[in-house]
């Protein structure tokens, strides 16, 4: 059944055990024992693990070492080691504040209605054929996590094929939406160790034998966490090949106008689905490439056959959202249609994207010549190949928990650093401390 | 790619120069209209590309292997070959008749086995039309499907080769085609038919959002200076931790179980948001609409406990006790805090005692809902990391970490001592203005209302909502002919009610409580 199929997943995600006979979770069955006792109704709940990203940020905050580094969450930093609010968004801020018709009203179950439409035209292009025939469904959501639980929630719901296949490897928080999502969750091959890049025969074999129907997870750009991504051509075959096949592209857009500096050249792979007629998610994000990491910003957009069918599938949408969180919040959204909306704003907006995007290149070439300049043994190529917010370095979890102990670096056990958590003051101290784990650990 | 369009030329010209070679009129044309009809059968041009429709793919078809290669083959044999005369005989009608059966028949067949990727390229089959299961079984034997099943590995039966070079997707069928339109949300549904009024005496009395006398949205005067604040103080905007702000999370509370609570103090309270799966809960009947749904969509077993009694327009306190005792030990029971949704009606002191002693007596957990938000409390002990952790567990994949803005107002106003006492006096300004308006409502009524019927609940009834005890046909004559829009319960929402208009309201009630046809008060 398939709400037994759900519980279970949910109880073995808690780490609960369930008793299928008398729907019961045996690890929470009502003790006899009220509160007033001093023994709990939880008392059988069994402590969940750190989330592994977030964690990383908790451990840093705990050391008090004055050279620590945190390279763990894709969060961007300035040069000077800060968090970054864009001045657009203090002068968007600043006027909404100042507005006074404005109101904090419910907003309508799908979102600001205003934020959907400049979103779905951020990335499928103003121009693009689907918007103008009015197939395309646009929900604001709580950023890219809200984005991916409703698209993945209205497939578990209503269509055919219940499994995703996403890359190998791909951001951790991943399988886990999709699995409580009610999805069954397969993988395709993506990175080559070998070659720090992708690995395009495994993942054309892979989505090859997918069966027909199927939904892929794709990274509309700066594969998180590898940095990897496909050339254009590459990304027309794969279209050609998802179009052969059937297979529904669900897309995860968390890093457009960061990843190149360029919005348009970074939301390519998605339009060049949208142009061929057929049916696509995406996910989008705001909290990188405006910084609104706080606010959770961000839109669920499908893009249907035609335009009756998109008006129903609306529908459906609102049936997911209403019983999860009523209607979405209403700043951060407001926010971002401030800027989308003004031609100024705008213009500013891509001027300081494009320096971020900028600033994090240059961290990459300046790690990479000084990895050179300290002949630590390797190909480090691979760190001004990659692209976007994250660098795959290839290290192993034996050399980060060194990097970690030794030099104070916090970065996710998978080798993956964030280059947006570096400036040209701790590039050299990362450097010794790639050097050193390379020459010295296992 | 490139094999299959060289594999194809070099068959192509081959047969074309053996067409030519064997100097046989028929032969040759027998290929040049095989050539023609197969050309338009695949390649990707308007008007050509006929495998798309099933009635031009079952011609060129038909043609091709019932008429083309019978006739003209016969002719090239007879008479080029054997140099026998033309005659029409027996076995060549045969064959023809035979094969254009044959043909109409595969015609039908040979979509079946990929209706979808037809589907997906936007080729209108036979078999696409019909449905699978249903082209089977008008058309064939379970021998003749079989049969057909096997052909698909016939290379001379490939309805799929040269189809699929082409990368055209024609627009035609979605895969989202079986979804349904679904209901609109009967709550926020009814904002959305109050807009699309036009007349001007409607009156909105469905959400359950504040307004003015003025009947306008209202921001608080200390949010705005809390924003202010904030935006002078240039704060980041990072991502929070899971579990959201400290800072809000502790005030939060502070407010509900007051700051001198000892759970407080030792620091064991924690804030729960979700039930575990396989818990039963118990919600009151009735409950705000989306409570269902909720507890539907995160696979939670509920049932109802008594709690509206029509009658009286007031609480089944005995009814209320009576399932609550009934209820297996150690359920969850849903209360609302205070200002019931969506009847108004809440227990007394007295009664929420009586309420607390069978809870401890049958080991209920209470799950308090309280001003619509799901916060709850509970005096656990200090399991509040194991808790906590599997909340955060929940949290992360959904939406990984709560919005910013919100919970620091809050902060900001609860946690600053002159802003909590302005927030005070404007909420005793809000609630006031409610209290104000159930009594002018319960004046007009009392006035208007010749009958003798008892209005007085209006008073009772606490908080944003008042259950009027219209049924839904009553409540659908407010709107149809008063312009009142309320759910279909026969809550209204006082905060959408201004002084101005409780005679027009009142009018409206008593019109539809008397006259409006339906049962009167289930």
């Amino acid at each position: 059944m398939a709400s037994d199929r759900r519980i279970g997943v949910l109880a073995r995600h808690l780490g609960v055990e369930m008793d299928f006979e008398s729907h019961t979770a045996t690890a929470i069955s009502a003790s006899p024992t009220s509160g007033f006792q001093g023994n709990s109704v939880f008392s059988h709940v069994v402590r969940a693990p750190e989330d592994p990203i977030l964690g990383v940020t908790v451990a840093y905050n705990k050391d008090p070492s004055p050279v620590k580094l945190n390279l763990g969450v894709g969060a961007y930093r300035t040069d000077e080691g800060k968090p970054l609010v864009l001045n657009v968004v203090r002068k968007a801020e600043q006027q909404l504040v100042n507005d006074r018709s404005r109101v904090k009203e419910y907003l309508p179950i799908t979102g600001l209605a205003d934020f959907n439409k400049l979103s779905a035209k951020l990335i499928f292009g103003a121009d693009s054929p689907a918007i103008q025939e009015n197939r395309v469904t646009t929900v604001q959501c709580l950023s890219g996590t809200g984005s991916l639980r409703v698209g993945a929630e209205f497939l578990a719901r209503h269509y055919h094929q219940r499994t995703i296949y996403i890359p190998q490897p791909t951001w951790g928080n991943h399988p886990k939406v999709f699995t409580l999502a009610g999805l069954s969750v397969k993988t395709y091959r993506y990175y080559d160790p070998a070659t720090r890049g992708l690995n395009f025969q495994g993942l054309l074999e892979d989505l090859g034998s997918a069966p027909s129907g199927a939904i892929v997870l794709l990274h509309a750009c700066a594969h998180n966490p590898t940095g990897v991504d496909p050339t254009p051509q590459q990304w027309e075959n794969i279209r050609q090949l998802i179009r052969s096949k059937g297979l529904l592209p669900f897309f995860d857009s968390a890093y457009q106008g960061f990843a190149s500096g360029s919005l348009d050249s970074d939301a390519q792979p998605v339009r060049m689905f949208v142009a061929d007629g057929g049916e696509l998610l995406v996910a989008q994000s705001y909290a990188k490439n405006m910084g609104l990491y706080g606010e959770r910003v961000g839109a669920l957009s499908i893009v249907c056959r035609n335009a009756d069918v998109a008006g129903r599938v609306e529908s459906q949408l609102k049936l997911v959202i209403r019983p999860m969180y009523s209607n979405p919040p209403i700043h951060g959204a407001s926010i971002v249609a401030v800027i989308l909306k003004d031609r100024n704003l705008y213009n500013e907006w891509t001027i300081e994207l494009k320096a971020m995007a900028d600033r994090i290149i240059s961290m990459r070439r300046q790690l990479f010549d000084a990895l050179r300049a300290r002949g630590t043994p390797g190909d480090w190529s691979h760190i001004i190949k990659q692209i976007g917010m994250f660098t795959f370095t290839g290290l192993n979890s034996e050399q980060v928990a060194f990097m970690t102990k030794e030099y104070h670096i916090y970065m996710t056990s998978d080798g993956r650093i964030s280059m947006a958590g570096l400036s040209s003051k701790t590039v050299p101290h990362l450097a010794d401390a790639i050097h050193a784990a390379v020459t010295r650990a296992a | 790619m490139e094999t299959g369009i060289i594999i194809v030329a070099a068959c192509l010209l081959l047969s074309l120069a053996m067409g030519i070679m064997f100097q046989s009129p028929p032969l040759l044309a027998a290929l040049l209209i095989s050539f023609a009809l197969g050309s338009v059968y695949s390649i990707e041009l308007p008007f050509l590309r006929w495998k798309k429709h099933a009635f031009l793919a079952a011609s060129c078809i038909l043609i091709a292997r019932a008429m083309v290669v019978q006739l003209a083959f016969f002719v090239h044999i007879q008479k080029f070959v054997l140099g026998k005369p033309i005659v029409i005989c027996r076995s060549l009608v045969f064959a023809t008749a035979f094969m254009c059966f044959f043909s109409a028949v595969i015609a039908l067949f040979k979509d079946i086995p990929d209706v979808d990727g037809d589907r997906d390229f936007g080729i209108q089959s036979f078999s696409l039309s019909l449905g699978q299961e249903k082209g089977k079984v008008r058309l064939g034997s379970g021998n003749l499907t079989a049969w057909f099943h096997k052909e698909k590995s016939n290379p001379f039966i490939n309805t799929k080769s040269s189809g699929r070079i082409s990368m055209a997707v024609a627009v035609n069928v979605s895969r989202f085609e079986g979804i349904t339109m679904a209901p609109p949300d009967p709550i926020l549904g009814v904002s959305e038919a109050f807009k699309a009024d036009n007349d001007e005496k409607k009156l909105n009395l469905g959400v359950g959002a504040y307004r003015t006398e003025e009947l306008q949205p209202y921001v608080l005067n200390v949010v705005k200076k809390a924003e202010n604040l904030m935006l002078e103080r240039g704060e980041y905007k990072e991502y929070l931790p899971i579990e959201g702000l400290a800072a809000f999370n502790k005030v939060t509370a502070e407010l509900l179980l007051g700051a001198d609570n000892t759970v407080i103090k030792q620091q064991r309270l924690r804030l729960i948001e979700r039930y575990f799966p396989g818990a039963k809960v118990l919600i009151s009947s009735p409950t705000w609409g989306n409570h269902k749904n909720i507890f539907n969509d995160a696979r939670v077993p509920w049932s109802e406990y008594r709690y509206y009694d029509p009658k009286t327009v007031g609480l089944d306190f005995e009814g209320m006790i009576a399932d609550l005792k009934a209820a297996p030990e150690g359920s969850f029971i849903l209360l609302h805090g205070c200002a019931h949704n969506p009847t108004g009606i809440d227990p007394t002191p007295e009664q929420w005692e009586k309420i607390a002693d069978v809870i401890q007596e049958k080991n209920h957990i209470p799950f308090f809902d309280v001003a619509y938000q799901g916060f709850a409390s509970g005096s656990l002990d200090a399991m509040q990391h194991q808790v906590k952790s599997q909340l955060k567990r929940l949290a992360r994949p959904m939406y990984s970490n709560p919005p910013v803005h919100g919970a620091r107002i809050v902060a900001n106003v609860v946690g600053d001592p002159t802003l909590f006492d302005e927030w005070k006096a404007e909420m005793d300004m809000m609630a006031g203005r409610i209290k104000g308006v159930r009594q002018k409502l319960f004046d007009s009524l009392s006035a208007k209302d010749k009958s003798g019927k008892d209005w007085s609940f209006i008073l009772k009834q606490i908080g944003m909502f008042s259950f009027t005890g219209l049924n839904k046909a009553q409540s659908e004559n407010m709107t149809n002919k008063w312009h009142v829009y309320m759910t279909k319960d026969g809550r209204i929402s006082l905060a959408g009610l201004n002084l101005a208009k409780c005679e027009y309201l009142a009018d409206a009630i008593v019109d539809s409580y008397h006259n409006a046809k339906g049962l009167n008060s289930v």
